[in-house]
């Protein structure tokens, strides 16, 4: 097996109950199982497409381009604020 | 009011025209039916009443002032909970966003106020638009209206079950693999996924962005064209968003040209597992096609078979990126956490259902070290042979693909839930266009009766609604 969910889920920063790992463990490892056919066909010197558009590079004119903020508005989802500013726990403990 | 079944945009804007009736009639009675009608449905996850009475007001002022209006003006619309309306709570399905409340509007939303469309509120998806029947929302089952027992598809199950139970006029969905045509295909209705790029995604919720489009829903063809048009075009703020020129071709397809489309049949797509009534009525639309003098071809698409191993290595891998901004920080729920790691695992942890966990997991791990290559990497490969498949059939003279939407009709709530790889084979036949950003939509076949939906797919090349809506005009005219 592949998939070492409890590891995958650290790298996800997401946390599972023992009975969800069990599931997932279970339900990926054939999910992996079946992506095995497509080691069957020759890709050597296929070209990987990255994205769902051919466009490039869509930059706008570079120049000052002034946008209207409302902070206000997005402060209005804080989960947590004081005085304005978004609030989170301590990096440290 | 008695005349709300069947109520299509056209038919709206001729009433309101001609006044048979006002727009805030009708917004009035809409609401008065939805009110008993989704107890059973559950297609809605919030209602705009207020505001949807508002801008029905608005339009029956300007026409009382002999203001020239948009079609749209007035038209009752329903919208995914995965875009966003300034003001109101957009939850894309999740318990994570259950109090988030939009800041700005999408693009779509913007279009189609400039319209004067009205909005009735927030249709219910499988949370954050990951699957195939509308079963994993936080907050409800949306339910078929053509059988109660049965799912309406998904993951826009909300929006397509509404507009099927004549609740709302049209909506708007998302479609990522599948999630506007095979809701459209099992409740009885039209939707349709746009060529990547022609919809702004802007103020859309990301679940994988190489593959999402939004899409409209209708109940003719003719509606679904009418407001695509009105969301289609260049949007600075969508960098994969492209300037494109639809003419009236769309709404108004000339027989003539529609006749002398050829259409294609690939023999992937008629494989075991297709449920035999789904054939038999695909068989019946394509010696329709004949009829109208269309010329009908098989054709080949070699690769896609690989397309569902493609797609589940792609999707989760964009999924597991997209979603990390849900991390409780900005926005959304918050769960007592000691320090800020502690923070992301609690609140993924309590926010996410099961099949955003799953999709998460194996996303992060195929773009992990040590299996990008042969995962993601590999699946980026196939994916441009996918694509190349469809172009060398365009480029055999071929200019529509014809093709089942999903291998059944709507199955049994509760039959697929266990095992997620059966219910990823629902979207077998309608993935490949997202891969290779391709329009695509859903027609329900003509006929039915009381028997359940059954919808088939037309595939055009890219920048080419026309086409497809084209066809599909013609066919439901004839």
């Amino acid at each position: 097996m592949d998939l070492k969910v409890d590891y995958v889920a650290k790298l996800a920063r997401i946390k599972l109950t023992p009975e969800e790992e069990a599931k997932f463990s279970e339900d990926l490892n054939k999910i992996l199982e079946h992506f095995k056919e497509l080691q069957s066909l020759n890709t050597d010197k296929i070209k990987p497409l990255t994205g769902g558009t051919d466009l490039k590079n869509t930059l706008r004119q570079d120049g000052e381009k002034i946008r209207e903020a409302d902070g206000s508005k997005l402060q209005k989802s804080f989960p947590d604020e004081e005085k304005g500013f978004l609030k989170v726990p301590p990096v440290f403990e | 009011m008695d005349n709300l079944k069947g109520l299509t945009i056209k038919k709206f804007s001729e009433g309101l025209r001609d006044k048979e009736f006002s727009a805030t009639e009708v917004t009035k009675s809409l609401f008065d039916y939805i009110d008993s009608k989704d107890k059973e449905i559950k297609a809605f996850l919030s209602l705009h009443k207020d505001d949807a009475l508002a801008r029905a007001g608005e339009v029956d002022a300007a026409l009382a002032s002999g203001e020239k209006l948009s079609s749209l003006a007035g038209v009752p619309i329903a919208i995914k909970d995965n875009m966003l309306i300034e003001g109101s709570i957009a939850t894309g399905g999740s318990k994570i966003l259950k109090d988030y409340k939009s800041s700005y509007d999408a693009t779509v939303i913007a279009k189609l106020k400039e319209n004067k469309a009205v909005f009735l509120g927030k249709t219910n998806l499988y949370e954050f638009a990951m699957g195939s029947s509308t079963e994993n929302s936080a907050f409800q089952i949306t339910r078929n209206p053509h059988d109660v027992s049965r799912v309406p598809g998904g993951s826009s199950g909300g929006s397509a079950a509404a507009v099927a139970s004549d609740m709302a006029v049209a909506a708007l969905g998302s479609d990522t693999g599948g999630s506007i045509r095979e809701p459209a295909s099992f409740c009885g209705v039209v939707g349709m996924k746009p060529t990547y790029g022609a919809v702004s995604r802007y103020g859309l919720m990301a679940m994988a962005s190489s593959l999402d489009q939004i899409g409209p829903f209708g109940k003719t063809v003719e509606d679904a064209a009418i407001l695509f048009k009105a969301i289609a075009g260049y949007d600075s703020k969508d960098a994969t968003s492209f300037q494109t020129d639809y003419g009236d071709e769309l709404t108004n397809p000339s027989l003539a040209d529609i006749k002398n489309l050829t259409v294609g049949i690939p023999e992937e797509y008629f494989v075991e597992g297709l449920d035999k009534e789904v054939g038999e009525a695909i068989d019946k639309v394509i010696a329709e096609i004949k009829n109208l003098g269309l010329k009908v071809k098989p054709v080949s698409l070699p690769h896609t078979k690989y397309a569902l191993s493609v797609y589940y290595i792609i999707m989760p891998a964009e999924v597991s990126t997209n979603l990390s901004r849900l991390d409780g920080i900005r926005y959304g729920t918050r769960e007592a956490a000691k320090n800020l790691t502690d923070l992301y695992y609690e609140d993924k942890g309590a926010g996410f259902g099961p099949e955003v966990k799953r999709r998460i997991i194996l996303g992060t791990f195929v773009l992990s070290a040590g299996y990008y290559e042969a995962y993601y990497a590999k699946a980026q490969k196939v994916r441009r042979l996918i694509k190349e498949d469809f172009e060398n059939v365009f480029k055999s003279g071929v200019d529509v693909i014809l093709t089942p939407v999903a291998p059944t009709p709507a199955f049994k709530i509760g039959e697929k839930t266990d095992n997620p790889l059966h219910m990823y084979l629902s979207d077998i036949f309608t993935i490949p266009l997202n891969l290779a950003g391709l329009p695509g939509i859903s027609i329900p076949v003509k006929g039915r009766g009381a028997k359940l939906p059954i919808g088939f797919q037309l595939i055009g090349r890219p920048w080419r609604e026309a086409d497809i809506l084209g066809l599909g005009q013609i066919y439901e005219r004839a």
